[in-house]
């Protein structure tokens, strides 16, 4: 039996799709990571939406930002992951925040920045997309373990439909990339393929390639 | 850099050992899981508690329970794991509800009903930890990668300071089990053992504990 969706009552939801992440010069990149495994997502999210512009789904974003003397970095940032902050990831009002610009959020679309793996601890994503109606959510960006994954088991647990896009996420770490995708389709999300979703919202594969 | 415990301000939190996790003739057996694998936390998870009582950490217990029509089941349950229904997996009142009895509860403790995977969406937990001025969280029980990981990504994300034990937690899938230790040590907790737990705790167990 799989979980079906199509255009009505469903959103885009991009991750942290930010210069930090998924370009040379970014903060992931100062640390150490293979960014280029999450600039891997990049193609696919670009392709995902041009597809809900032309169904009319809407698109939102959520963006990583700390306060830029990390007094919002608690725990996380204070204790597990000091480097975060010797680095300066994605402090507010700074290049390494932004959004890709391939990426560009339009004038209309939600923007959710957040502190936090997931995007609905102490953010505005729950009461946007109740106003919304929205049913279904579709995933992609970075990083699939982390905060892709945290804002899955999130959104699950709070009763919507998620698909999480398999060619549109990025992680550094191969087992934890796996596992994540396995965890998400075991008791959170279906996992699914750019191209099932454009599908699912009829749009014709030629639009977004 | 450890992160460091102490026995001030803190508390455990034992997730989700019951009978339908952890019995042969329990739920998720009928679903044809490993529940040895799940039982396997047990020595473990007994262990702890005994240290948190000498240590007078105070203990909570969560429990998944569902009703019994699964009014509360959600997408989890409809959509995405319908057998649960099928077996009646932890149904209010049942048998297969009930903390294990090897697990020897104490008047006192408190108990922490859940239909979520994390311990902390929906329930009362938060506000009983942060009355009790609860900084420091060490979290054990099953299922490691599902329930323990989610309410460890809710509790470091709260900025408790969390700690998982990875002698006191167990997971169907092997392969999943380690990795959800390694995500968890990378971004939300120390990852630490049994016996780290009591010395940090300042408790020896005499060797019938």
């Amino acid at each position: 039996m799989t979980m079906e969706f199509g255009r009505d009552k469903t959103a885009l939801v991009v991750v942290d799709m930010q210069n930090s992440y998924c370009r040379a010069g970014g903060r992931i990149e100062k640390l150490g990571f293979p960014f280029e495994r999450l600039a891997a997502a990049e193609p696919g999210c670009i392709r995902l939406v041009a597809a809900a512009r032309k169904a009319g789904v809407p698109v939102i974003y959520t963006q990583y930002v700390y306060q830029p003397d990390y007094k919002d970095g608690g725990f996380i940032v204070n204790e597990i992951m000091p480097a975060l902050k010797d680095v300066g990831l994605c402090a507010l009002g700074s290049w390494d925040a932004e959004i890709l610009e391939t990426l560009a959020p339009g004038p209309n679309d939600a923007v959710i920045q957040k502190n936090r793996p997931s995007a609905f601890y102490s953010t505005q994503l729950e009461s946007v997309l109740a106003a919304m109606k929205i049913k279904n959510l579709v995933f992609c960006g970075v990083t699939t373990n982390m905060c892709v994954e945290t804002t899955v088991r999130d959104a699950c647990q709070r009763d919507f439909r998620c698909f999480v896009v398999s060619d549109a996420v990025g992680e550094i770490d191969d087992d934890r990339a796996e596992v994540a995708l396995m965890t998400m389709g075991f008791f959170f999300a279906r996992v699914l393929t750019a191209d099932e979703v454009f599908e699912s919202w009829k749009v014709p594969l030629s639009n977004v390639a | 850099m450890t992160i460091k415990l102490g026995k001030e301000n803190c508390a455990l939190i034992v997730v989700d050992m019951q009978n339908g996790f952890l019995d042969g003739k329990g739920s998720m057996a009928q679903l044809g899981f490993a529940w040895e694998k799940l039982a396997a936390a047990s020595p473990g998870v007994q262990r702890l508690v005994a240290g948190a009582r000498k240590a007078k950490v105070p203990i909570f217990w969560t429990r998944y329970v569902y009703e019994p029509d699964f009014r509360d089941g959600g997408v989890q349950i409809e959509e995405i794991m319908p057998m649960m229904k099928d077996v009646k997996l932890c149904v209010a009142g049942t048998w297969d509800a009930e903390i294990h009895p090897d697990m020897k509860t104490e008047d006192g403790d408190t108990i922490i009903d859940k239909n979520r995977p994390s311990s902390f969406y929906a329930t009362r937990l938060e506000s009983y930890l942060r009355a009790q001025g609860i900084e420091n969280v060490v979290v054990c029980g099953v299922t490691t990668n599902i329930c323990v990981e989610t309410t460890v990504r809710d509790a470091s994300q709260r900025d408790f300071r969390t700690f998982v034990v990875r002698d006191a937690v167990g997971e169907v899938d092997d392969f999943r089990g380690q990795t959800a230790l390694k995500a968890m040590e990378y971004l939300f907790a120390r990852v630490l053992n049994v016996n780290e737990v009591l010395d940090e705790w300042g408790v020896e167990l005499s060797n019938a504990a």
